[in-house]
């Protein structure tokens, strides 16, 4: 079964511009397979309330590069993203935040797949994810201002969430 | 009081503010030590040459992370400065709420499953959120979209 997949226009400009042969060549090798395989071939299932309705999906690409996908009921497939990830930031304020422990992520193999029926997605509570955004440098939650989050945290003051990233957590 | 010792009159208003907050989470009937502390703290923060934050080593220290990422999440807004203070002081509430969150944190990631996935997740925002991934949603969103 052939799949549709639809590009959106942000990213047509960028694969044309910035990338090498090398890295377009591994663009349109992803693109062939999502066409043949559907989200098979999207790689990893991202975790995050954002996507709105769609599941989000993550494949690795030539050397930083990585393609971001969203999946229409309708089948249809939409590569939103193709992007560098630069992540270092990211990395270094988790170690900092849990010294002595090694702070990676799961195993590839233990990732969530693109395909997985993701139901109950994690979530973490808007005044939570305010505070871990500056910590980790993450941008903004476009939904939820920042003046939003700390009003909604002085309302939960001495009722904090604790994060639950996964349905592991008790 | 000399500077040195003023900070660490502010240090110890810190800890003596932490201690209060986990009084009063005990859940024990602690309300005449609750007031007593609250007198001691108002008595301090009375003293004028008592600072309204602590420098930034200081911060580092009471938070257990380096002084550049004290710097950053000053940069970035998670902790705030004293204002007019020179050299820069971080104000000792927002210190204490980003200790709270470390703390919580820190006791949640002594599970290695629950820290992977953190980690994972913190990883996954990142990504959802980046510039790239928000213009794309918005061409989809405005029907900006092309055959592959």
């Amino acid at each position: 079964m052939a799949f549709v997949v639809l590009v959106a226009a942000s990213v047509r400009r960028v694969v044309e511009k910035d990338m090498t042969t090398r890295e377009r060549r591994s663009y349109d090798a992803a693109v062939e397979a999502l066409k043949g395989e559907g989200c098979r071939a999207g790689g990893k299932r991202l975790m995050s309330t954002d996507a709105g309705d769609y599941p989000m999906c993550q494949r690795a690409l030539y050397g930083a590069w990585r393609m971001v996908t969203v999946y229409r009921r309708d089948g249809t497939i939409l590569i939103v993203a193709v992007e560098r990830h630069l992540e270092e930031s990211v990395a270094a304020a988790l170690a900092e935040t849990f010294p002595g422990l090694s702070a990676t992520g799961r195993r590839r193999s233990e990732q969530p797949p693109c395909c997985e029926d993701a139901a109950a997605p994690p979530t973490l509570s808007d005044e939570l994810e305010a505070q871990l955004a500056p910590l980790y440098g993450l941008p903004p939650n476009p939904g939820v201002t920042r003046s939003q989050g700390r009003s909604r945290r002085a309302r939960s003051a001495g009722r904090r969430r604790t994060p639950r990233p996964s349905g592991t957590v008790a | 009081m000399g500077k040195r010792e003023s900070q660490q009159v502010a240090y110890a208003v810190v800890e003596l503010e932490d201690a209060r907050d986990e009084l009063a989470a005990s859940g024990k009937d602690a309300a005449p030590a609750l007031k007593r502390i609250d007198d001691v703290i108002a008595r301090l923060d009375g003293v004028g040459s008592v600072p309204r934050g602590l420098p930034v080593a200081e911060a580092a220290r009471y938070l257990n992370v380096s002084e550049p990422t004290v710097r950053t999440w000053l940069g970035r807004g998670a902790l705030q400065r004293v204002p007019g203070a020179r050299p820069v002081l971080v104000e000792r509430e927002s210190l204490r709420e980003v200790h709270r969150l470390l703390s919580e944190l820190r006791e949640r990631g002594q599970d290695r499953d629950w820290l992977r996935t953190f980690v994972d997740y913190v990883h996954d925002l990142a990504v959802v959120r980046s510039p790239e991934v928000q213009k794309g949603l918005a061409d989809v969103k405005a029907g900006r979209l092309e055959p592959a």
